[in-house]
């Protein structure tokens, strides 16, 4: 995590334009690229482990894996009015606050139970909310999912072109 | 300069102009270019080329960046009510396009781009009958038709063939038979519905299959037109690479390009239509270059109007001279009145028990139909004339995401069938024409080509609200005979025009004082003036109205060429 954020840095620092060293070839290219996005490094720390809190890998596929926090934080950054923006920054930081109050670590240092059992404190404290920050982020991360290709074409049998219809289809037992 | 002005003028005349490339201005360019006229198309926004300038078709979800949302700096500027979602944004038109009045509330959507909303439409194609045509003269509204079925059932066989409809012959007089490609298969619930309105309703009401422009089984002639069959990829108003439905881009516009007759000419903004004092008759067509501002003329023996209802009330109502100090052909002051639209303020939803074994595979660009059943033979309510039915139902899946976690990642990866069949149905409604429901042009307030605003001056009336209340009624009723469950039937106090069929305003007729254009869709007082769209309409009938502007288009088109064969014009 520090070397990506090394990196992260010193790509803002350079407007992003630098050529990328041989040496980073070995990340992931959604990993490094900067978008010209609203949040510290710190606050795309906490947004990536929350929507990794929300649907999580386990060896298998989550929210990271398909790429859903760079959805997000492109999202955010660039279809949503300044005053969401200011809210979800807030809240992110919030978060690592009240992480470190109660585990005094920072949240995306907390496991996946400790960052369970804050989500869960902040979803109550918001119950009344209808569009609590929480309510925002999980849906959108439900929704980053749920489009992604991998999600799509290996669970859900995405077809570009169907091609038939048959509305009498046996379901089998 | 003399000489280099006749020069100029020369090229800048054709036989033929046809303003507008939507659905039914495409039709107007193929019967004149097929006919061998030198026709000018005129549009007022950007060239749309098929397939090559549909940015967003065939796309998978994840392609776009951002999902479906628009950036803020995308979206801020456009008219409200367009489409905000990363798959059409390119079609949305900016809010300074063309400011507009609204007096009342209304709901009027724009496709400024050549081919207009012919790629936007719901490609939904139902004939009209005679108890569509007769409907005003029998219940006492609005003027008789000028015509009757027969007049143009040659031209929705002509229409048909060439833009191809799916359907099913079901011998139906309220909705006639046309010339079909074939149907797709009704879902079993849908044909549950079917046979229990059967059962309850007799003769009298009928589920069909709801006929559509799309290719099922494309025939010689659409092979000719570069047109393959559709593959139900439901992204039809993103445009479509297969040229799976019909629409200009698609179809009548290249084909038109390859008679060697046509010429397109994008970023047309038309002011007006030139009325020559000395011939009594109109000459040409002054448009403002989109994006030079300037002022250019264009000459032709006939003139097309096809900009969609509003702006072909509004172009004509713009172009004034001594003869017409109101308007072209507007003597009788009717034009821009007697507006109307479709009532599709109904809408139901219900839960269908008993079908948990079968499920839906596939897809399909249509749905089922309901026609009209109410007032078809006789007056028999408090409300006049009556509404049909569009029906959809099916099986969706669910996850449940009431947690966070390993459980709710699971849930997503494995949806699971719902316990139930769903069915939606929404009413399509003939609103009754009203004299005070128009729209006119404001007395001082321009746009940025220094052309007047339109005021939109129309509202929902007695009747309207009525109709739909007899809908919920009688939706409820049908949906409690096939046993459906959670019936949830409202009256929506949705915008008026929201359906995009506004219709009326240059109505057809008989008498010149009481009507604007005659059986011929010409002006009555302009006779090389053909307006062939949504502006004709002298009632809405139920049916959404696309096929009907094609069939008057070509029509129309036809006999103007006779016409001018004839040297009548």
């Amino acid at each position: 995590m520090k070397r990506r954020d090394a990196i992260k840095n010193l790509m803002l620092a350079s407007g992003g334009l630098i050529a990328l060293p041989s040496w980073a070839m070995n990340w992931k290219a959604s990993s490094i690229i900067i978008s010209n996005d609203i949040f510290t490094t710190q606050q795309h720390s906490i947004l990536s482990s929350l929507v990794d809190t929300i649907i999580p890998s386990n060896g298998t596929i989550g929210a990271l894996s398909v790429g859903v926090d760079t959805f997000l934080a492109a999202l955010i950054s660039k279809c949503y009015e300044v005053e969401v923006q200011d809210d979800v920054k807030e809240n992110l930081d919030k978060l690592d606050e009240i992480a470190s109050n109660k585990f005094q670590k920072a949240f995306p240092e907390c496991s996946q139970k400790e960052r369970e059992s804050l989500l869960m404190e902040v979803e109550i404290a918001n119950q009344n909310e209808g569009d609590s920050f929480f309510n925002f982020i999980k849906s959108q991360t439900i929704r980053g999912f749920r489009t992604s290709e991998e999600v799509m074409m290996n669970y859900y049998d995405f077809v570009l072109m169907p091609g038939f219809y048959d509305g009498n289809v046996d379901v089998e037992a | 300069m003399a000489s280099l002005n006749t020069k100029s003028k020369k090229e800048r005349t054709y036989d033929a102009i046809v303003i507008g490339s939507g659905a039914s201005g495409g039709w107007a360019a193929k019967e004149l270019c097929d006919a061998g006229l030198k026709t000018l198309v005129l549009d007022r926004g950007r060239d749309v080329k098929h397939i090559v300038d549909y940015p967003t078709a065939s796309k998978a979800p994840w392609e776009f960046e951002f999902r479906g949302s628009v950036p803020i700096e995308q979206r801020s500027g456009l008219i409200p009510g367009a489409w905000k979602n990363a798959e059409r944004i390119h079609w949305a038109v900016a809010e300074d396009e063309q400011p507009v009045v609204y007096e009342k509330p209304f709901r009027w959507f724009r496709g400024y781009h050549v081919g207009g909303k012919s790629l936007l439409w719901a490609r939904q194609t139902q004939r009209w009958s005679d108890f569509d045509f007769e409907g005003p003269d029998r219940d006492g509204f609005a003027v008789d038709w000028p015509i009757r079925y027969k007049d143009i059932a040659h031209w929705y066989d002509h229409v048909e063939k060439f833009a191809g409809i799916s359907g099913d012959r079901d011998g139906l007089d309220v909705l006639p038979d046309g010339q079909f490609l074939p149907s797709i298969e009704l879902n079993v619930v849908e044909k549950h519905f079917k046979a229990s309105l059967k059962k309850h309703y007799g003769d009298k009401r009928h589920l069909i299959y709801a006929r559509c422009a799309h290719l099922t089984d494309p025939q010689e002639i659409h092979v000719q037109q570069g047109r393959g069959k559709c593959m139900a990829q439901r992204m039809c108003d993103r445009g479509c690479v297969l040229g799976g439905y019909f629409s200009s881009n698609s179809s009548t516009i290249p084909w038109a390009m390859r008679s060697g007759n046509l010429t397109m000419r994008p970023d047309a903004v038309v002011e007006s239509i030139i009325y020559d004092e000395k011939k009594g008759k109109a000459s040409g067509v002054r448009i403002i270059d989109r994006h030079s501002k300037e002022a250019i003329e264009f000459y032709a023996d006939i003139i097309f109007v096809n900009t969609s209802t509003i702006n072909s009330n509004a172009i004509l109502l713009n172009s004034k001279s001594n003869r017409f100090p109101n308007g072209l052909g507007n003597d009788n002051g009717l034009m821009g009145k007697y507006l109307t639209w479709h009532n599709y303020r109904g809408h139901a939803g219900a839960r269908v028990e008993g079908f948990s074994n079968k499920k839906v595979e596939g897809a399909r660009p249509t749905n089922a139909y309901i026609p009209r059943f109410r007032n078809v033979e006789k007056q028999e309510t408090d409300f006049l004339r009556g509404y049909a039915i569009g029906v959809s139902a099916g099986r969706g899946t669910i996850s449940d995401t009431g947690m966070i976690g390993d459980q709710l990642r699971d849930n997503l990866l494995k949806p699971e069938l719902s316990d139930d069949w769903y069915i939606s149905t929404w009413m399509m409604g003939e609103c009754v024409p009203y004299e005070d429901n128009h729209l006119r042009l404001h007395e001082s307030l321009v746009d940025k080509y220094g052309i007047p605003q339109i005021v939109f001056s129309a509202e929902w009336k007695e009747n309207d609200i009525k109709q739909a209340d007899d809908y919920v009624e009688q939706c409820t009723e049908m949906f409690e005979k096939a046993g459906f469950k959670d019936i949830n039937a409202r009256n929506r106090d949705t915008l008026p025009g929201s359906e995009i069929h506004e219709m009326g305003g240059v109505r057809m007729g008989r008498d010149p004082k009481t009507s604007l254009l005659n059986s011929f869709n010409q002006l009555h007082e302009c006779k090389n003036v053909f307006v062939t769209d949504g502006a004709c309409m002298t009632s809405g009938g139920t049916q959404n109205p696309t096929l009907h502007f094609m069939a008057l288009t070509a029509r129309a088109a036809n006999y103007a060429v006779d016409e001018m064969k004839k040297g009548n014009l």
